[in-house]
């Protein structure tokens, strides 16, 4: 069942529309495969999970994501960071990849500098 | 005259006896731990009074070790049909509290024959995974009774959809059951799958391993890549069950659960023009653009937390289910590696066998570059997804966003690997290589002979790319349906579905295609 409003020359009519089969019976409607309206999208994404830092990379340093050349370093030494600030921009396989900030914190060293090549899992810069 | 009353109090008393397990206080002990009954997992499952059991009142069949004489209520395992959404869906659920959901002759017989009554009635399968392992006592029976459920997990595969819960320990051999299913969701906490344990591995090796390391849902989630969803706890895991077979048909013969009553809009979306960005080489998050491209921004994704550099789905696009598949550049920069092949591959031969239409959107670099790649073995693994696209006969709708360079250029579904449509958007760069090596090897003598090699080199770049980086040469070859703006994608994609809905295409027949695994 439809319900539908219709105008015809500015007079408006409510009508009730139905689907009917050859035989003039009810046509089959589908109501199976009406995802359940009880399941909203938000209730049932699956649970983010973020894998734990490798043991062995040492605390506070931000590395590589993956081989590339250094774009832009976007900090300085002794500059203060918040967890997700940008820290650098790097350029690999035609597209940029920024590293954002792990944690809180000040900027220490920075080893890398535009122009260089560095390699997948290289410590870019400390955190202390 | 009437039936005898001892015969139904008799009837009535075996139900009440079998219904309650391994008694009430071990499932007692399970609720004060947050993990539902065998029975409840499957009442959570099932729409009210709509559970059929199958076997309910069978017993082990064990004599040795103290077994006999011994009860076992269902033998640990409890089957039946019932209905989610309207549909018949058969289930088993290991009983945890019965001798420890272990795995026995009957037990695995009752698995059987469950998976046989859904093969042939045509509906999907849900199992829930409970089980210490293989019942000792029973001895090789049991390890038999293994090798039985794997057998039909093979045998049902590509006819019914099969999903696994882990929802409590699995291991040895019993892992290999819900590896041999469609998808697995796995229980955070309370399950934990491995093949050896930190024990085993330890006295075999030396090796010092953690349970967290090998056996925990975010290892198998994130690192492994063996399970395809994180439930928060039982009654989430229900829900992901449900939410999933939503989008997928009773089995192979017929389509899945399209809303064909969703009226066709046909108008722009200039929301999606403004995701991207001028500059070609600022990454867009390839998970907003399918929000705006999918019904409702419902988007279930599949292995999120795994190979993250490839984006695989299911939604619906006006009204119709598809199965996305989408570089995301966020991540290695949206190449193509071995994991993310190991996925995307996987992924599409599903929607292939469960007559899932497939969209595939596009933007990646190329292969991903490397050592560890090549001796990895990225061409076996690449070229799963080059064997997975071309030997799907379900409608292929590709979407080149922007980058679309070599091999994975057509590792992604180009014309040539099948796809039905192929829609670019004026920012897509479709070449055999970037400009910048592309040069090198044209020019290689010009460049070295110029007076100023790196503005030479530059210059020619800049002409490569104005030629190249952009989809017009691909479009005058007619690789291109058509060219359109980001808002007009998903009206493009809406018609094509419908258009496409009885695509119709045979191959040669065969056993099998010989996948490089």
């Amino acid at each position: 069942m439809k319900r539908l409003r219709v105008t015809v020359e500015g007079k408006t009519y409510e009508v009730t529309v139905e689907l009917l089969d050859e035989k003039g019976n009810p046509a089959f409607t589908p109501t199976a495969s009406a995802a359940p309206a009880s399941l909203a999208a938000s209730s049932i994404a699956p649970q983010a999970n973020t894998p734990a830092p490798a043991a062995s990379s040492e605390p506070g340093a931000v590395n590589s994501p993956l081989a590339g050349i250094i774009k832009s370093v976007d900090v300085t030494s002794g500059q203060t960071v918040k967890q997700g600030d940008q820290l650098i921009i790097l350029e690999a396989m035609k597209m940029n990849t920024y590293v954002y900030s792990p944690q809180d914190g000040k900027i220490g060293e920075v080893l890398v500098k535009p122009g260089d090549a560095v390699a997948e899992g290289q410590v870019l810069l400390r955190i202390q | 005259m009437a039936i005898a009353k001892f015969l139904l109090d008799q009837l009535h008393e075996r139900r009440q006896r079998a219904a309650q397990g391994g008694g009430p206080d071990k499932i007692e002990a399970r609720h004060e731990k947050g993990q539902m009954s065998a029975r409840e997992r499957l009442g959570t499952l099932f729409e009210p009074s709509t559970f059929q059991e199958f076997g309910m009142h069978a017993e082990h069949s064990g004599q040795l070790f103290g077994l006999a004489g011994k009860t076992l209520p269902s033998d640990g395992v409890v089957t039946g049909t019932g209905f989610v959404d309207g549909r018949p869906i058969a289930a088993y659920s290991q009983d945890f509290t019965v001798a420890g959901g272990s795995l026995g002759n009957i037990h695995a017989k009752k698995i059987c024959d469950i998976m046989d009554y859904a093969v042939h009635a045509g509906m999907p399968v849900v199992g829930f995974n409970d089980s210490g392992g293989a019942r000792i006592q029973e001895g090789v029976e049991s390890l038999s009774g293994y090798g039985k459920v794997f057998f039909k997990n093979v045998y049902c595969s590509g006819v019914v959809p099969q999903i696994a819960v882990i929802a409590g320990p699995c291991a040895g051999g019993a892992a290999y059951s819900p590896a041999l299913t469609d998808f697995q969701i796995m229980v955070n906490k309370s399950a934990n799958m491995f093949i050896c344990g930190p024990e085993v591995i330890k006295a075999a090796t030396g090796e010092a391993a953690t349970m967290d390391e090998i056996g925990s849902a975010t290892a198998h989630a994130t690192v492994a890549g063996n399970i395809h969803f994180v439930a928060n706890d039982d009654a989430h895991a229900v829900a992901l069950v449900k939410k999933l077979l939503s989008f997928l048909p009773s089995n192979n013969i017929l389509d899945p659960p399209h809303q064909l009553n969703t009226p066709l809009v046909l108008s722009p979306d200039p929301g999606m023009n403004e995701l991207v960005p001028e500059d070609p080489k600022a990454p867009i998050n390839v998970h907003v653009v399918i929000q705006r491209l999918v019904d409702g921004g419902d988007f279930f994704e599949v292995q999120m937390d795994w190979a993250k550099n490839i984006v695989i789905g299911f939604a619906r696009i006006q009204g119709i289910v598809v199965g996305i598949v989408a570089n995301q550049p966020l991540v290695r920069a949206g190449t193509l590696d071995i994991d993310s092949s190991d996925k995307g591959a996987r992924f599409i031969r599903f929607c292939n066998v469960f007559n899932i239409p497939i969209v595939t959107l596009v933007d990646t670099g190329g292969f991903f570059p490397g050592k560890a790649q090549e001796r990895g073995g990225i061409i076996r693994h690449g070229a799963k997804m080059l064997f997975a696209y071309a030997s799907a006969t379900v409608p292929k709708i590709t979407v080149i966003m922007r980058k679309a360079y070599g091999g994975a250029y057509l590792a992604m579904c180009s014309r040539d690997l099948g796809a039905d449509l192929v829609f670019a958007w004026p920012t897509a760069e479709i070449a055999v290589m970037g400009a910048e090596g592309a040069v090198k090897i044209l020019y290689r003598n010009e460049i070295k002979n110029a007076a100023d090699p790196k503005a030479r080199e530059a210059e020619l770049s800049k002409e490569y790319r104005e030629r190249f980086a952009s989809p017009y040469q691909a479009a005058e070859l007619a690789m291109i349906t058509d060219i359109i703006e980001p808002s007009e994608t998903r009206a493009m994609v809406g018609v094509a579905l419908r258009n496409t809905l009885s695509k119709r295409e045979t191959r040669p027949p065969k056993k099998h295609g010989n996948i490089p695994l």
